[in-house]
């Protein structure tokens, strides 16, 4: 058992952590994974690919958080104060990388997942279908938009700015 | 190459794991038109901030995974032991041993009354119509009239013949009874529910028994009767 969790905690705690956005509530969140895929370990088909299985019942633990974290209170952990300018060209990659987290938190959970088990996990859309059960069209479908979604707030708030700049000056 | 079929190869490059900015359509496109430059700027942004690790994604505890079992075995519901459950089966078999050796004993008690065959040992004519124990009529039925009491025939059979070690057999009975407590043994909250009713039962008839064998509960330290000559008969009683 132990080996399994090994195995594969990295994989759940990087789908956990985005799906999320909190390193806590992602811990809790690959805790219940385990301790939910090792009671039905027994019911696991085993003609059936092992990944796919755990990283939906990860999805549905990351489903649930967020919606016991919708009935309590929460601390902001971003604002965008805490952004600079655009035009100061200071942005490090952390912050960056914050940006990245707002954007990927204001969309869909489903687009967000397979955005996240696509470009992150890099899982084919046929095994992210296996973990969403829904047609590898709607998968694509949500990929892309999640892709055009977080492309344009990211051009929007001006991120790019800084390389429009240096290209300008080129 | 229009702003939509930019779009369309974007995505396109980015299904097959392509890098979008090594697509020469692409860049010829970008470099004329700001939109589209500005969006090719925000996905290798994207992308690159996928390689940042602000929250320390590998830094999960290095026991993480011995945490998880520990607590998926803490939630297991106990398990009985090997040892508790063969102690179990062996408690239910010696109390099926004795409801079927002895409840057709209960029986024979009107045989005793009604068919008075005197017996040279056993039989004091005056002596009070106590039935000590549900078993001494077997014995006595068996002596005086074996051939009127059909019932319970099969149940003695096991049992040593009168005269022959008959109290010891009954002594390592009751200790057997004596030890096997069945209040002690499993508390009934462990045993499955379809279980419960014949464990009750085993447990009230285990009971009776305890209490009405000879030497064994209620009679423990009462005397026994000096008038039952079928207790004096030559044996021993151990009680």
């Amino acid at each position: 058992m132990v080996d399994l969790v090994d195995r594969y905690k990295g994989q759940v705690f990087g789908l956990c952590l985005r799906m999320l956005g909190q390193r806590q509530d992602a811990e809790d969140a690959v805790q219940e994974t385990f301790l939910r895929v090792l009671k039905s370990l027994g019911r696991w088909d085993a003609s059936r690919d092992f990944e796919p299985w755990l990283m939906a019942i990860a999805g549905n633990r990351c489903r649930t958080a967020l919606a016991a974290r919708r009935r309590r209170p929460m601390p902001q952990t971003l604002e965008d104060d805490t952004v600079p300018d655009a035009d100061d060209g200071q942005r490090s990659a952390e912050q960056l990388a914050e940006e990245v987290q707002l954007a990927l938190a204001d969309l869909r959970f489903e687009y967000r997942q397979a955005f996240v088990l696509f470009h992150e996990q890099e899982m084919e859309y046929a095994a992210i279908a296996q973990v969403m059960d829904v047609p590898v069209g709607t998968i694509k479908t949500w990929v892309h938009r999640a892709r055009r979604e977080l492309m344009e707030r990211l051009r929007l708030r001006g991120i790019h700015q800084e390389t429009r700049n240096v290209l300008r000056q080129v | 190459m229009s702003c939509d079929k930019f779009d369309e190869r974007l995505q396109q490059l980015l299904d097959q794991r392509l890098e979008p900015a090594d697509d020469r359509e692409l860049q010829h496109h970008a470099q004329q038109c700001a939109d589209c430059r500005s969006l090719l700027e925000a996905q290798r942004r994207l992308f690159s901030a996928f390689e940042c690790d602000p929250y320390g994604r590998t830094g999960l505890t290095d026991n993480f995974a011995e945490k998880v079992v520990t607590a998926f075995v803490a939630e297991q519901p106990p398990v009985r032991s090997w040892g508790q459950k063969a102690w179990a089966g062996a408690l239910v078999a010696v109390a099926a041993l004795l409801l079927l050796a002895l409840l057709p004993g209960l029986r024979p008690i009107t045989n005793h009354r009604v068919s008075p065959a005197p017996s040279t040992n056993n039989v004091v004519e005056n002596a009070a119509p106590i039935v000590p124990t549900v078993a001494v009529p077997k014995y006595v039925s068996h002596e005086t009239s074996p051939a009127s009491e059909p019932l319970g025939t099969n149940a003695v059979a096991s049992l040593p013949p009168p005269g022959q070690g008959t109290n010891d057999w009954i002594d390592n009975l009751r200790e057997s009874i004596s030890e096997v407590s069945l209040e002690n043994l499993e508390p009934m909250d462990q045993i499955a529910d379809g279980f419960r009713p014949v464990a009750t039962s085993l447990q009230s008839a285990v009971g009776v028994l305890r209490r009405t064998l000879p030497g064994g509960g209620e009679n423990r330290h009462k005397p026994m009767p000096a008038a039952s000559g079928m207790w004096n008969n030559g044996l021993d009683v151990h009680v």
